[in-house]
């Protein structure tokens, strides 16, 4: 498609307008926006056991992300290891959710939570092993001081 | 008659306090004016929050700050650079870093947004 085919369409429509040959109701083509595939490979199915066995030969090293680019908030140097704790940190948040029943409470905010009490807790030093039994042991309540 | 003993002296619960008003961890920006003759009425020094800063963060692992209106955030900002200059200077590769997020804040009564910054300090290559 050419980069200035919308300006001829644009153009033409509006050509087609004043000279009164269309009713000013524009058709459009929309095309489908496909998600990176890098958070499509993020599921919620897997189990605690799961993920902690397959954590268990890993050793990668984390750095500080944003949750914008990273659900886990953290850019691990393996892409095992990045699936598997962006796994273990979308579920956390999603247990929470289940067990908060706070009315103000919405997922960016327990995202946010759960990041700051990994970074407060250094527990990106952690193994990766240790850092997925961290957060399954992770009582949802002590997420509270963070707020 | 004979004592009956409590089988428990405190019932743990779950119920944990949301008043943060005496928690070490949590500073405060004031806005306002800064030609007021009233110092409670002038916005918070930042050199000073810098300080407090630095003092939260040699007892704990994080310390927040809220701040409501662009003057307070401000203050908070400069504070926030000004700590980070200092770490960085005094520490062998150690930098701040901060997080910021919205939170439901009342001034005088009356409800309204703020900002909540949370300021770490962490190893410089967990930062890169």
């Amino acid at each position: 498609m050419r980069k200035t085919s919308w300006l001829d369409q644009k153009r033409q429509f509006l050509s087609d307008y004043f000279a009164k040959k269309n009713n000013g109701i524009i058709n459009i083509s929309v095309e489908e926006f496909s998600k990176p595939e890098e958070n499509n490979i993020v599921s919620k199915y897997h189990s605690w056991t799961k993920l902690i066995d397959e954590s268990r030969n890993l050793n990668p090293s984390f750095v500080l992300s944003s949750l914008d680019v990273h659900p886990s908030g953290f850019r691990a140097d393996d892409k095992q290891a990045q699936m598997l704790l962006d796994t273990a940190f979308e579920k956390k948040v999603d247990e929470i959710l289940d067990v908060l029943d706070e009315k103000d409470l919405d997922k960016s905010l327990v995202q946010e939570r759960l990041l700051d009490y990994i970074i407060a807790n250094r527990l990106y030093k952690k193994r990766l092993e240790e850092l997925i039994k961290k957060l399954k042991n992770l009582d949802p309540f002590e997420l509270q001081n963070y707020n | 008659m004979d004592k009956i003993e409590e089988p428990v002296s405190t019932i743990a619960t779950n119920d944990k306090s949301k008043n943060n008003s005496n928690d070490p961890r949590i500073l405060k920006a004031r806005g306002g004016d800064p030609n007021a003759e009233d110092p409670t009425k002038r916005p918070t020094d930042p050199v000073g929050l810098s300080r407090s800063i630095l003092h939260v963060l040699k007892d704990h692992e994080y310390v927040r700050i809220l701040s409501v209106g662009p003057t307070a955030l401000n203050s908070t900002m400069t504070a926030f650079r000004l700590a980070s200059r200092e770490v960085e200077s005094l520490t062998n590769g150690s930098v701040l870093v901060c997080r910021q997020s919205e939170y439901n804040a009342e001034v005088a009564g009356k409800k309204t947004k703020g900002i909540s910054t949370r300021i770490f300090a962490i190893d410089i290559k967990f930062a890169l």
